[in-house]
């Protein structure tokens, strides 16, 4: 039974034992190298100034990336955040356009809407036992072509009022950083400390171990395609409010890049290893590349060429870590 | 009705091909040991797998004081507290020891793990198995032993009425079998009804109450363990002829077509010395675990040894994959051979010309279509291999067909060269005895084969020479003539059950 | 009563009775479908002229969705070929700028380029054991960047008259591309059906290991497979060039996800093992004719994707269900 035969010392590890520089993921110096790499090549870089808008750009990429490293957990894939984020961000533009004082009961179709794409994806997955990949595309595909149904080119404007949600400031500090604590807090706390968290690390690692104790596989599924899809959701209402209008493409890089921060942060495409903190460092990679080559005057199209290489380059670090021949 | 506390009746299961229990019927009272035995095949396994809700018996019942009881998962199973252990692991590699423990069954407060209470309900339960175990260490990083334990420890922490284990201590050290014995003990103690299947008629002997043996499907006896000897027990277990079945051994020749020389590989094996000999069938035996799965493996090119030699025919030949021993003519049939032996999505005569594709049925680059339609077919015939045509697909074979195709595909490699790795495992008798004529035809052929195996009658029947394994090493060699059960197995119990011997790990 | 609910069950589970359609004889069912289909809707779409485009479309993806197949089989999966398509068109319109005297190095260059990318993206999946999602998806935005720094962000140049003969001319009454498209499609169907690395193929894609331990070089031949779907990108890159004329860094958006819509469409398994090139092609000649007919019914773009996403789901869900 090749699925439930472990050979010890080949699977990463769930708390990793040796000291405390080994432990840490390889995100966290590739974080503290491309900051200092920012510092120095920029005197900027490092002022409150630069580091706001930096947490601030790179709120919705965090979002996201919470939900795509939860449905990684369970060894799945999610690639709907895309259009989901694009969907929502023009039905928040259209819809307050249009309606403005139904502001708040507009924030709730969009969860709705989302969460709704979540739940069928999760069904397909769960209890149909489709491919996620391909699901997940079926329905980004077709959620893409609702999004450009609603508006075709950009246009639609959110209240005011709401575009404080991403541009308000607590004193120094901007509310995007208190929502990305908040979810990740939380996150964080539900995954490791709670029995729902543990089952899906269990579904993820081993669903037939996990099914013969007693855990709801097909119920954790459903779940983690659901939340996916509602947080997906809040990354595009956060977008709508922050460039204030709607364009039903922007949500594009969000899939592959939702997915390149959760490896990047050590999640495992084949399920049961990682934690929301690697992702949020992955995520703020990615937000600090995109400043810092724009602070350089570099040809922004490097980006691309860098994050290939990047997300390439943690793989291959981690295969060696593990000691090369597998 | 019954008045037993578990009682199973009349049970009957066939697969495809092969009745695995006929009509058998178990009667075990409330916190006894009961000692399951028989040779593989004999259906110990499908037993119990029914009583675990893993299968589901053709016919017959179950009773659970005094109950009636049906179930078609082993979830269900679990809830009527009845858990079964096997040699498969059933652990998420991922989550720690402490996490596995308590799957399920996290303990909770205001809606969060308690992670402290877990902890420590984890570490009880270690404590009683008597068990040194860093609970927060993730269950890849353990040996197999040591996930055996936290194995046994999840079944414990549940409310348990009757654990099966199945074969528990063919990883375990001395120091270990010894705190399991207690630990069953003191299961017993509590009322805990325990079904232990083991090859180890010493382990049996030492903390069963009662055995019972099956053969061929078919319920022996039922015997208080104060009423038998390990002879009776033997005797019962095997009770036939060997001669009948057995091909004759006649085609051992002098020369040597593989000889492998102080072969190491990491914890598994040590300084390996053997001999394979034109026409020879060399039979390794010995317990499980002890290296035999090992060794074929680096002979065999699956991984690569850490030192020493293996000569071919008096060269010396690097073998570092699978191909290179294939182009060293040595052919490799796998113990598993769903997972190592077959592509179960590809249809039979697919699977059959695959390892000679390269070689013999290509011309450039195609598949010389003609050649290999009478390549498979002449092969089909040899080995009487009943398909519903030549493009079935092989997931749909039974056992012992499966096994021929996995045959058919190396003995159309022609080779000189044949690592057989428990071939009649799974398989029913008939077919049984067919593959071991194919052996010795092959071997008649100048063909060197060896051959490991865990069933006794096959190994004594068919070596020409044995050799057991112990603890990674080969710790005695005999040719058939002088060998016996008994001999075979002192030898391969020197190292494991001697008293204050030094710990094997 | 019993014993008649007994013999239902029984009738269910003998696969024998029921009727058994593979799924490539499946896919190009639906395909006379959605052709019969849209003769009903609107008769125009059974224009000659309008069909023969389609089959331009069908062409270019098909010789992409080959190689997505082969890889497939395998058990993986290439995202990187729509930049290899893109990559080549920037490429060749540059250099040759309208013109065709550097054509045969140019094309040299192009095909090279799909060996390169299929190279390193077989290492990265057989040495480096990376995942073939995150290596291709890597693979591709590496590409992508050096697509728009090569151009500059503007890509430049025009394709010259005999690759614009290949991607929008006709031979007779037939297009070229479908000439292409039909040639490649033969090929892979010989090559899977006829050789030995078709078999190894499907060897290694249904039991890795037990393909190892048989003596097959996996290795080798998932590397292979890169390879192929690379190189056929490439080729596939060369027509598209040749039809739409200039160079553009949209070009091969969408083959992609498109090549693998059509490879499981036409019955190929993410699993591996299990798939054939007639299917693919199916595949693609249906996903060609759906998105066609949406586009002829005034369907704007969204409502196409719309109903693509719905297909793709309803295929898959089919192709779950007949493997039961």
């Amino acid at each position: 039974m090749s699925e439930t035969t472990i050979a010890a010392g080949t699977q990463p590890r769930a708390r990793p034992k040796g000291n405390i520089f080994l432990r840490i993921g390889p995100v966290y110096y590739a974080l503290v190298t491309i900051l200092a790499i920012g510092t120095i090549s920029q005197p900027t870089f490092l002022t409150l100034r630069s580091v706001r808008n930096i947490l601030v750009s790179a709120t919705p990429w965090s979002i996201a990336t919470i939900g795509q490293t939860v449905v990684i957990l369970t060894a799945g894939i999610d690639l709907s955040v895309g259009p989901v984020i694009s969907m929502t961000n023009v039905i928040a533009a259209d819809l307050m356009k249009k309606y403005p004082e139904q502001a708040i009961l507009i924030i709730l179709l969009c969860l709705a809407a989302g969460l709704m794409v979540g739940i069928v994806n999760g069904l397909a997955v769960a209890y149909l036992r489709l491919n996620p990949f391909i699901i997940t595309l079926a329905t980004g595909t077709a959620v893409q072509g609702l999004a450009l149904e609603i508006m075709y080119q950009p246009s639609g404007m959110v209240t005011s009022g709401f575009r404080q949600v991403s541009r308000g400031t607590l004193g120094p500090i901007p509310y995007a950083v208190g929502y990305l604590l908040i979810l990740y807090l939380v996150g964080s706390y539900i995954l490791k400390r709670t029995p729902y968290g543990l089952s899906i690390y269990a579904v993820g690692g081993n669903e037939t171990s996990a099914r013969l104790s007693g855990i709801r596989t097909k119920r954790i599924l459903l779940s983690v395609y659901a939340i996916s899809g509602l947080l997906a959701t809040c990354a595009g209402l956060f977008i709508a409010s922050r460039i204030g209008s709607g364009d039903p493409l922007v949500g594009e890089p969000y899939a592959l890049d939702s997915i390149t921060a959760a490896v990047l942060g050590g999640a495992s495409l084949f399920g049961g290893v990682g934690d929301l903190w690697g992702g949020l460092a992955g995520a703020l990679i990615i937000a600090i590349l995109s400043t810092l080559l724009n602070m350089n005057n570099i040809n922004p199209f490097y980006q691309w060429i860098i994050k290939g290489a990047i997300l390439i380059g943690a793989l291959a670090i981690d295969f060696f870590r593990k000691g090369g021949r597998q | 009705m019954s008045n037993a506390f578990l009682e199973m009746r009349g049970i009957t299961k066939d697969f495809p091909g092969v009745r695995a229990l006929d009509d058998v019927s178990i009667a075990v009272p409330r916190g006894e040991v009961r000692a399951l035995v028989g040779e593989n095949g004999a259906g110990k396994s499908t037993l119990i797998k029914i009583l675990s809700g893993a299968y589901q018996a053709d016919r017959g019942e179950t009773w659970l004081q005094g109950q009636r009881i049906e179930y078609n998962r082993p979830l269900e199973a679990l809830e009527l507290g009845i858990v079964a252990i096997y040699q498969e692991f059933n652990l998420v590699p991922q989550l720690s020891v402490a996490e596995n423990i308590m799957l399920g069954q996290a303990p909770r407060r205001w809606g969060s793990i308690d992670s402290v209470e877990m902890h420590r309900r984890a570490g009880e339960v270690l404590d009683q198995l008597g068990v040194q175990l860093d609970i927060h260490v993730s269950v890849s990083e353990l040996s197999v032993a040591q996930q055996q334990i936290t194995e046994i420890a999840k079944a414990l922490v549940r409310d348990l009425q009757i654990l099966i284990m199945d074969e528990p201590t063919a990883a375990l050290t001395n120091v270990e079998i010894e705190s399991l014995f207690e630990v069953i003990r003191t299961l017993k103690g509590r009322g805990v009804t325990v079904l232990y299947i083991s090859h180890r008629l010493k382990e049996i002997f030492a903390v069963a109450d009662s055995v019972t043996v099956l053969k061929d499907g078919k319920l022996v006896d039922t015997k208080p363990i104060e009423e038998v000897t390990r002879d009776d027990v033997v005797r019962m277990m095997i009770g036939r002829q060997l001669a009948d079945y057995y091909p004759p051994k006649d085609t051992a020749t002098d020369e040597v077509v593989l000889r492998v020389q102080n072969l190491n590989w990491s914890d598994s094996l040590h300084d390996v010395n053997l001999e394979v000999r034109r026409g020879e069938i060399v039979g390794v035996a010995g317990l499980e675990g002890q290296g035999q799965r090992e060794l074929v493996r680096v002979i065999v090119g699956a991984v690569r040894r850490d030192s020493g030699e293996i000569y071919r025919d008096g060269q010396p030949i690097r073998i570092e994959s699978p191909f290179d021993a294939l182009r060293a003519r040595i052919g490799f049939i796998p113990d598993d051979r769903k997972a190592e032996g077959l592509v179960l999505v590809r249809p039979a005569n697919e699977n059959i010309a695959l390892a000679s594709l390269r070689e013999r049925l290509r011309s450039f680059l195609f598949v010389d279509e003609r050649r290999e339609r009478s390549f498979v077919s002449k092969l089909i015939e040899a080995l009487d291999i009943k398909l519903a045509g030549r493009s079935q697909v092989v997931m749909n074979l039974s056992g012992g067909n499966q096994q021929k195709v996995v045959v058919a595909k190396w003995l159309g490699t022609e080779p000189e060269v044949l690592i057989v790795s428990e071939p009649t495992r799974g398989i029913d008798v008939g077919s049984k005895s067919e593959i071991h004529h194919i052996m010795r035809d092959l071997a008649r052929e100048g063909v060197g084969i060896l051959m490991v195996s865990s069933e006794m009658p096959e190994i004594l029947g068919m070596s020409d020479r044995i050799v057991v394994m112990s603890g990674g090493r080969i710790v005695a060699e005999m040719p058939y003539e002088a060998a016996t059960e008994a001999a075979i197995m002192a030898a391969a119990t020197t190292d494991v059950l001697v008293e204050e011997s030094a710990n094997l790990g | 009563m019993a014993t008649t609910m007994v013999d239902a069950k029984e009738q269910a589970r003998k696969p024998e009775q029921r009727i058994r359609i593979s799924p490539s004889a499946a896919i190009w069912l639906a395909v006379a479908g959605v052709l019969l289909l849209a003769r009903v809707i609107s008769a125009g779409f059974w224009d000659m002229a309008h069909l023969l485009n389609v089959t331009r479309q069908a062409s270019s993806l098909a010789i992409a969705t080959v190689g997505q197949t082969f890889v497939i089989l395998t058990g993986g999966l290439d995202l990187s070929n729509g930049m290899v398509i893109t990559l080549v068109d920037v490429v060749a319109a540059t250099i040759l700028d309208g013109k065709d005297d550097l054509l045969v190095p140019v094309i040299f260059l192009c095909l090279s380029i799909g060996v390169l990318v299929g190279l390193v993206n077989g290492l990265l999946v057989t040495k480096l054991k990376v995942p073939p999602l995150v290596g291709t998806l890597g693979m591709f935005g590496i590409l992508k960047g050096i697509a728009y720094v090569y151009t500059g962000g503007s890509p430049k140049g025009y394709i010259p008259p005999s690759l614009t003969f290949v991607g929008s001319g006709f031979v007779g009454p037939i297009p070229t591309q479908v000439f292409f498209g039909v040639g490649f499609t033969i090929l892979g169907i010989i090559v899977l059906r006829k050789t030995s690395f078709g078999r190894y193929l499907y060897a290694v894609g249904g039991n890795p290991t037990a393909s190892r331990l048989s003596g097959v070089r996996t290795d080798r031949v998932i590397t292979m497979a890169y390879v192929s779907s690379s190189l056929l990108a490439a080729i596939a890159g060369l027509v598209l060039a040749g039809y739409i004329g200039v160079g553009s860094l949209s070009l091969g958006d969408g083959y992609n996800l498109n090549s693998i819509s059509a490879a499981v469409v036409g019955g190929t398994a993410f699993s591996g093992g299990v798939g054939t090139i007639v299917g693919s092609a199916g595949g693609s000649l249906f996903l060609a004719l759906v998105i066609s007919l949406l586009r002829f019914l005034g369907l704007p773009y969204s409502n196409q994707l719309m109903v693509q996403g719905a297909i793709l789901a309803l295929a898959t869900y089919a192709h779950a269900r007949a493997q039961r």
